[in-house]
């Protein structure tokens, strides 16, 4: 993979993780966001684990399967196509608690998008992240897969945006909502500026 | 003095103002579910069989009542339609197959009713060429240019016309004492066309896009988990209503036809053919009923499905939708509710359009989608995170799972009964 790109966060969920020895331990559930960074940082990472014995520091009465963890971001030592390559051996890995953060999978995608007005614009299809080296950055919100048409009203809005905080990317950013238009992530939907 | 058992039965004024302000989507749903298909459907059954598929109703109602139950649940909890739900639990790609099948079989669900309408019109000797395009029209108007509450005021009003098909049963002069017994006490013909006709009722009479329009109305009404009693009562309501007028039609034909010794067991392949047949045995005035019942049910699911369709497909693509919206917000909903009427109309004006073939496949699709959505709403309800203490209990699971592993057997039996030569 190169430097810098750009990747989609469902290309990237479901991909394997592995600890420090190679081994395979589950796979990627979800990816955590700073939003009050600027650019938002992805944080942390939600990981599927086949099975441990402990979470943190704490050790289990019994080995338990098929569990969720969040991991903080420092603990991937690389990623690429192939999956997340981590630092730790398995089970051993610093967990963090999941209160309060924003996770891309849950709380933004397929998520419904509205504008200050309160009018439903469309669903978020993807989420795209930029690659910085390891860093992996939120660049905003996809609608309108490529089969599905975008509203008039939704494409005067997005051209506006692209005016406003567009990076001078081409064409191929058209259905981006950038992360600077997110105004509001509530647990219902997300809410974007439409008054520029 | 009271008991406490007389008191828990006590309805306070309040309690039956709240119930009339709920009352709505649970009634309209199922009686929109009586279509020009489902007419034809008992038709068949009772002027080939008699009495002898009612007891087929008596479970397809147990059916309806577990599955709707936990769309009332879905939508009152979750506070939001069906589709989104699916969107949000599960993916773009789930939910576009989804939607795709669901345009498709709603649509051909729609001039199936079209045509009932266009064939109705025929029995009261009106061409459809002249009185179809401004009966679409109506039915497009109807719901462009009214408000959400007196559109639903309006469908409860028309939901009244079924009462045809009550009337019609008693001018046919059926045994009620046969017909109480074959309500309860099942009767198996091992052979295909009966077989085949039991799978059908069930299958015509559970479709997909109830569950979706069910579950939006609730949401669009503001409906939560305080009013969960009264919209069980209300889909409790709809479920006998729709069933009794099933039965009905059964009765009526099974009376005038399958047992009147002039007549005998007779092949009806539709509703039309069915009132047509109705005035010799029966009278001019059951003809006309049973016709009007038939007219009044197309125009009343030839308005629902399209917007039924368009409010699903919004919601899981996330597009505004809702008739109190004008056409510049709302535009795709507008769309999709405007091709259904107009491209319906066409179909069934245009001559030679092979509007057979249509109806089986998008039967065929029905009944793949029917367990896929079924499968889709037991996950929805079981999960804690959507539901909280409202979840399925362990015993209404067991219920519940073996109703979807029936439904799965009976739609794979439908799809294979399509390929059967009748």
């Amino acid at each position: 993979m190169e430097e810098e790109e750009l990747v989609s966060l469902l290309s990237l969920v479901k991909k394997e993780v592995f600890d420090s020895e190679s081994q395979e331990i589950g796979h990627l559930q979800d990816l955590a966001v700073d939003l009050h960074e600027t650019p938002p940082r992805v944080t942390e990472l939600a990981v599927h684990l086949d099975w441990t014995d402990r979470v943190g520091d704490v050790l289990l009465p019994r080995a338990v399967e098929d569990i969720v963890l969040l991991l903080p971001w420092s603990e991937v030592d690389s990623w690429d196509r192939d999956g997340f390559r981590l630092r730790s051996p398995h089970p051993v890995f610093p967990v963090v608690s999941a209160g309060g953060k924003v996770l891309l999978r849950r709380d933004l995608l397929n998520k419904q998008l509205l504008d200050e007005e309160g009018n439903r614009l469309h669903r978020v299809d993807d989420v795209l992240l930029r690659r910085e080296g390891l860093m992996l950055l939120l660049e905003g919100l996809q609608v309108g897969a490529e089969w599905l048409p975008l509203g008039g009203r939704l494409n005067d809005l997005l051209s506006r945006l692209r005016k406003r905080y567009g990076r001078g990317r081409d064409e191929g950013d058209a259905g981006l909502v950038p992360y600077q238009a997110i105004l509001r992530v509530d647990e219902e939907a997300i809410t974007i500026r439409s008054r520029i | 003095m009271r008991t406490d058992g007389e008191r828990k039965w006590r309805i306070s004024r309040r309690e039956l103002m709240l119930f009339l302000a709920v009352i709505g989507p649970g009634i309209i749903v199922n009686m929109v579910d009586t279509d020009a298909g489902g007419i034809a459907t008992y038709s068949v059954s009772g002027a080939r069989y008699g009495y002898d598929l009612l007891w087929v109703l008596t479970i397809t109602g147990l059916f309806l009542v577990i599955i709707q139950e936990m769309v009332v649940r879905l939508g009152t909890v979750s506070g939001k339609g069906l589709a989104a739900l699916i969107r949000e639990r599960f993916s773009l790609r789930i939910t576009a197959v989804i939607m795709l099948a669901l345009l498709f079989t709603n649509f051909a669900n729609t001039v199936s009713n079209f045509a009932g309408l266009a064939a109705s019109l025929q029995l009261f000797h009106l061409p459809p060429v002249i009185f179809l395009p401004p009966l679409a029209f109506f039915v497009w108007w109807l719901v462009v240019k009214g408000t959400y509450h007196r559109v639903e005021k309006t469908f409860l009003v028309i939901s009244l016309v079924y009462v045809a098909y009550i009337i019609s049963a008693f001018l046919a002069r059926p045994d009620w004492g046969e017909v109480g017994k074959a309500l309860f006490i099942p009767s198996l013909k091992l052979e295909t066309p009966f077989l085949v006709l039991a799978v059908t009722n069930i299958g015509t009479t559970i479709a997909p896009w109830m569950l979706f329009y069910q579950q939006s109305s609730i949401v669009d009404k503001g409906l939560d988990a305080g009013k969960l009693a009264y919209e069980r009562a209300d889909t409790a309501i709809g479920v006998i209503l729709a069933i009794g007028v099933g039965m009905f039609i059964i009765i009526c034909c099974a009376a005038a036809f399958y047992y009147n010794p002039q007549v005998g067991a007779v092949t009806i392949t539709s509703g039309e053919e069915a009132a047509a047949a109705l005035a010799p045995v029966a009278g001019k005035n059951a003809s006309y009923l049973f016709g009007f019942g038939l007219l009044s049910a197309s125009l009343f699911a030839a308005s629902i499905l399209p917007l039924t369709t368009a409010y699903t497909v919004c919601e899981a693509f996330g597009w505004e939708a809702g008739i109190d919206h004008p056409y510049e917000e709302a535009p795709q909903f507008y769309f999709i509710y405007t091709a259904f009427i107009v491209g319906s109309a066409l179909i069934v004006l245009v001559p030679r359009i092979p509007l057979i073939f249509l109806m089986v496949s998008s039967q065929t699709l029905n009944g793949v989608l029917l367990p896929v959505i079924v499968i889709c709403m037991m996950i929805l309800i079981n999960d804690r995170e959507i539901m909280g203490e409202y979840v399925n209990s362990r015993r209404f699971n067991a219920v519940a799972w073996a109703m979807v592993f029936v439904l799965v057997a009976i739609n794979a039996a439908m799809i294979i009964s399509t390929f059967i030569p009748a």
